[in-house]
């Protein structure tokens, strides 16, 4: 081993170098260990998903042989027809709480992003995200006491509603909030910086890049709202012809199932109808929280394209 | 006088099955006794080539039968066997028959460590330089691209590491010296990237078939260019790799110890092992992250931009540590600081737009740059 | 930080309300304290609505017989329903916690890139599910399943466990404490998923990488480094879903059987402070005195959803908490 050209040779490995993951040791238990953990902490999806798709598969199979058209079209009287009032009073309910939770809940999730103190920010970011816990029962006797009796308004979609806008409040709050945050500071800097005001920033540069995610929000305070029956219970009443004032109760489709599920055999049809409205709620909830997916993701790309 | 083909670089060492006494080795490495003094274990060369069976696609053929015989003698550059336009390269100046791996570009001798460009037969014979390269090889990166989808960060390297040796990689902003760093210790594959070619370890591709990331990152340890300090105490920090490793707590200690002296922090922290490490200083935390990356025993260490995060006087101590380093481990170092990398490096590649352009003893590359682009670099022409 | 002082100033221009001065004319302190207000008032009305009626020691106890007949031997004792509370949140949420750990650690560490991209939205979709929807489930589908299936397995397998022995007349109906923690653990894993699956998302990435940096494997990384560094988190989570287990209602009531005892079986119905407040609101429509400890019931439940919340929000140490459709 001698001459003018020097061989040239690897370090001398000891056992310890063999990389390969064969043979016995430590780091090969460690490495089988991390794979067999790899392999079944996938299972637990199994564990969960499973009872999900029971329960879509038995609802869809009790709804939807015997639901058609008219089904969404009649509206329920005595123990025959169909949802068409149920329907309404949900569409009521929900779109006139979303009215007013969409309202106070962007204009406040706005002010704690924009203009509220650090201080103040933290607050009500606490008190939102504590409202958002709080049991809707105990909203929906609040509702109960407040609307229906103190006010003298009896049951009625208006107590209703505005009983469940404040359950739907916290949604729409955190996602203003949490839009507004998300918009590049980049963005806002270079608006300001240009000699905008405050309040063309907010306008021309803020919130047209924090809407798509303050719809999110909306859409979620929605879902949550068609979806809700604890808040309703005691001051939305019950009728069941469709609905033509405010001042009336009316029947909802989280009602009719709550009302109706346990109804005896002989009234099979009036289950059926329970699991139909179960099927037309998951799949409006389902619906709007795949269009939230989508707005959310399609948003983030935007942002990219705004940071890049 | 006897020069083998490239093969000779795929050896596996020896049995591939540790015996008891083996285990022992393995132990004592985790003494923390300097590894020399540890008689690790040499396996003699063998003589039997192992081409293929690890996965590395053996790059020229050889003959199965006997040693792997002189390059000139059976392996005649572009053997025909190769099939298609497959050709091998020559070095101009030993005549080893090298494996074409990429494209063409500066290629460096894996036998005498020549600079050349392919086509351009003619470079320097760089005698200081294989001098320096004349011991161990720590690294032996060939035709290393890292690929996000298909644009290509790092093309075609070819690059050898000196054992004991400290090799600082330059290059300005963006060239991808940390994308090359954390392609030799499979970091690349936590972010998505796709790596083409081969980095040899022992004679081993790290990104061959069987071989673990886990088991390279316990060899080729890293430190990042800030300091990342677990929300532990001190000493829970730097005994991390030796509690995953369940090492008796008496180990544990001596280690953890041993480590802390080598990172050169030792004297500052002895009285306090127990304090959160995020007490302490950024200096501080970065040493105690070189500690903490020693206490697992790599045989290399990358790091990449060290001081970046240093005030003067802490990149002083970090400086003084990696020579002290040397001593027992290989260090390629990634930095941005000119000075820094005349000052503890004996090699240095200069790295641009991810391709390796010049790769030397660190006094010629910063005193007589061969290329245009590294003089431009370190005349501070641009980057 | 986004409140700078100095980025109001900006805000005024010369003549003319700015946008700053509206809000603090529309709202006084601020609109932001809305949620604030909305509480308060829940509170005020609850206790109104109490009438400060005074129960006496005997409404912290296990005697609850709202007899109407005779005012002088009633009592309004809620602790069997805090128990019975209790026993279907812990144990729901055990469950809920396990499995959303697993489930959050593989999300973020075990699965690949575009399996976690779509595991994510998924398992937060299942927040969405209306409650009545378990509710006709599990009343209509599961609860014979129970009765003839699970049940009875449970009781033999199990039986000799204090609490898990049943005479099958106990859980003919199917409806139960079991059935009511099944669907509760269902209905809290996504919660607590995405609480804790944020979390460790929240996670430097340059701190996991010093961990694999070390040779450590995935796990060893997850167990030693980021499971330890949300640490609170992880509890806060658990206090949060905790929240939620105890006040849901409709679900509950629809499975639980809705029996106004402490059952001496697992398998036995029995009642929550959140189901009383609605299977007892009929009777208390005639009988005021009742209505006066249901609503005083609601304001205990009010205070624990409260404290656990408030407690749980603090511990998690982040300013806001993503919801579904969790964004970033
Ligand atoms: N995961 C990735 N996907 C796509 N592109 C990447 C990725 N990581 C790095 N890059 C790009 O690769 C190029 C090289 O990056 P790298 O971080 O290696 O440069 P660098 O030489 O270390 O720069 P610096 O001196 O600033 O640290 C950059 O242009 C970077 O944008
Ligand atoms: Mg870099």
């Amino acid at each position: 081993m001698s001459g003018s050209v020097n061989r040239p040779a690897f370090a001398p490995a000891s056992v310890a170098d063999d990389l390969s993951a064969r043979g016995f040791g430590r780091a090969t238990r460690r490495i089988l260990f991390d794979k067999w953990i790899g392999r079944l902490l996938p299972l637990l999806f199994i564990v969960v998903v499973f009872p999900i798709l029971d329960m879509i598969w038995w609802i869809a199979q009790n709804a939807l042989p015997t639901m058609t058209w008219s089904t969404l079209t009649t509206p329920l009287y005595g123990d025959v027809g169909g949802l068409y009032g149920a329907i309404l009073g949900t569409t009521y309910l929900a779109g006139l709480a979303l009215a007013i939770c969409g309202v106070l809940g962007i204009f406040g999730g706005m002010y704690t992003a924009e203009y509220a103190s650090p201080r103040t920010a933290t607050f009500a970011r606490l008190f939102g995200n504590i409202l958002a816990g709080t049991p809707a029962i105990v909203i929906g006797y609040t509702g109960y006491f407040l609307l229906v009796l103190y006010t003298g308004w009896g049951t009625s979609i208006a107590a209703g509603a505005i009983t469940l806008s404040v359950f739907m409040l916290p949604w729409v709050f955190r996602t203003t909030d949490l839009a507004f945050l998300s918009v590049p500071p980049t963005l806002r800097e270079a608006s300001l910086g240009l000699g905008a005001t405050h309040r063309q920033y907010l306008f021309r540069v803020g919130f047209p890049v924090a809407f798509p995610r303050i719809l999110t929000g909306i859409f979620i305070a929605l879902a949550i709202g068609v979806g809700e029956t604890a808040p309703l219970i005691f001051t939305a009443g019950w009728q069941l012809a469709p609905a033509t004032s405010l001042t009336q109760g009316t029947s909802y489709l989280t009602g009719l199932i709550w009302t109706y599920f346990d109804e005896p055999a002989n009234l099979g049809h009036l289950l059926a109808l329970s699991f139909q409205a179960a099927f037309i709620l998951f799949v409006i909830v389902i619906g709007l929280n795949v269009v939230v997916q989508i707005i959310g993701a399609r948003y983030r790309r935007r942002l990219k394209g705004l940071f890049a | 006088m006897e020069v083998r083909g490239p093969e000779h670089l795929l050896e596996l060492p020896g049995g591939t099955v540790p015996s008891p006494s083996d285990l022992q080795v393995v132990r004592s490495v985790m003494s923390g006794l300097p590894p020399r003094a540890r008689g690790m274990v040499s396996y003699p060369s063998s003589s039997e080539p192992r081409s293929g069976s690890v996965g590395v696609t053996s790059p020229a053929p050889s003959s199965p039968s006997t040693g792997a015989p002189h390059p000139k003698a059976s392996q005649p550059a572009g053997s025909p066997g190769q099939g298609g336009d497959r050709a091998d390269w020559k070095c101009p100046n030993c005549s080893a028959v090298l494996p074409k791996i990429g494209a063409d570009g500066y290629v460096t001798c894996s036998f005498c460590h020549a600079v050349f460009t392919t086509g351009q037969p003619t470079v320097a014979p760089a005698s200081a330089l294989s001098e320096m390269m004349a011991g161990e090889l720590a690294l032996s990166i060939q035709g290393l691209s890292v690929l996000a989808g298909s644009k290509a960060l790092v093309q075609d390297i070819n690059l050898n590491v000196a054992s004991n040796k400290v090799t600082a990689i330059i290059g300005p902003s963006g060239c991808g010296k940390t994308t090359l760093l954390r392609a030799l210790n499979r970091m690349t594959e936590l972010s998505g990237l796709k790596v083409r070619g081969q980095v040899l370890y022992g004679g081993r591709n790290i990104y061959g078939a069987g071989i673990d990331a886990v088991r390279v990152r316990r060899r080729i340890g890293m430190v990042f260019q800030r300091p990342t300090v677990f929300p532990s105490s001190i000493f829970e920090n730097v005994a991390f790799g030796l509690r995953i490793d369940h090492e008796p707590e008496d180990v544990v200690e001596r280690t953890v110890i041993t480590s802390l002296k080598r990172a050169g922090i030792w004297d500052e922290v002895k009285d306090e092992l127990d304090r959160p490490a995020l007490t302490l200083s950024g200096g501080q935390q970065q040493r105690l992250c070189i500690a903490r990356a020693l206490a697992v025993s790599p045989k290399v260490l990358l790091m990449d931009e060290p001081t970046s995060s240093l005030d003067p006087i802490a990149t002083q101590k970090v400086e003084d540590m990696i020579f002290e380093l040397k001593q027992h481990y290989t260090v390629v170092i990634v930095t941005h600081n000119m000075q820094q990398a005349a000052r503890v490096a004996d090699l240095t590649a200069f790295l641009f737009q991810g391709k390796l352009v010049e790769f030397g003893l660190t006094k010629q590359i910063f005193e007589s740059p061969r290329e245009k682009l590294t003089e431009n670099y370190i005349t501070g022409r641009f980057g | 930080m986004r409140n700078q002082p100095g980025v109001a100033r900006l805000s005024n221009p010369p003549g003319g309300m700015s946008l700053r001065q509206f809000f603090q004319w529309l709202s006084g302190a601020a609109v932001a304290m809305i949620p604030l207000y909305f509480i308060i008032a829940i509170v005020a009305t609850l206790v109104y609505a109490s009438g400060f009626q005074n129960f006496g020691w005997s409404f912290f106890s296990t005697n609850w017989n709202p007899n109407p007949n005779d005012p002088s031997v009633a009592a309004y004792g809620w602790f069997d329903f805090a128990v019975g509370s209790a026993i279907t949140s812990a144990i729901a949420l055990a469950l809920a916690m396990v499995l959303s750990l697993g489930l959050a650690v593989c999300i973020v560490s075990f699965l690949p890139p575009f399996l976690s991209r779509l595991a994510a939205p998924v398992t937060d979709m299942l927040a969405g599910i209306p409650s009545v929807v378990y509710g006709i489930w599990g009343y209509v589908i599961l609860a014979p399943y129970f009765s003839k299936v699970i049940d009875p397995w449970m009781v033999g397998t199990l039986g000799f466990l204090p609490g898990f022995n049943a005479t099958p007349t106990q859980y003919a109906g199917g409806v139960g404490l079991i059935l009511a923690i099944f669907i509760l653990t269902i209905m809290v894993v996504p919660i607590t998923t995405a609480l804790v699956r944020d979390s460790l998302r929240s996670i430097p990435k340059e701190l996991e990488e010093a961990g694999l940096a070390l040779g450590a494997t995935r796990w060893e990384t997850m167990r030693r480094v980021k499971i330890p560094f949300i640490q609170r988190s992880i509890f806060s989570a658990g206090l949060l879903g905790f929240g939620r287990a105890i006040g849901e209602t409709v679900a509950v009531f629809m499975v639980i059987g809705n029996e106004v005892t402490l059952p001496t079986s697992i398998f036995g119905g029995s009642t929550t402070m959140a189901t009383l407040l609605v299977s007892q609101m009929d009777s208390a429509f005639t009988y005021p005195l009742l209505l006066k400890a249901l609503v005083e019931i609601a304001l205990v439940l009010m205070v624990i959803s409260l404290s656990v919340n408030a407690i749980g929000l603090r511990l998690l140490g982040r300013k806001t908490v993503t919801g579904p459709g969790g964004i970033e």
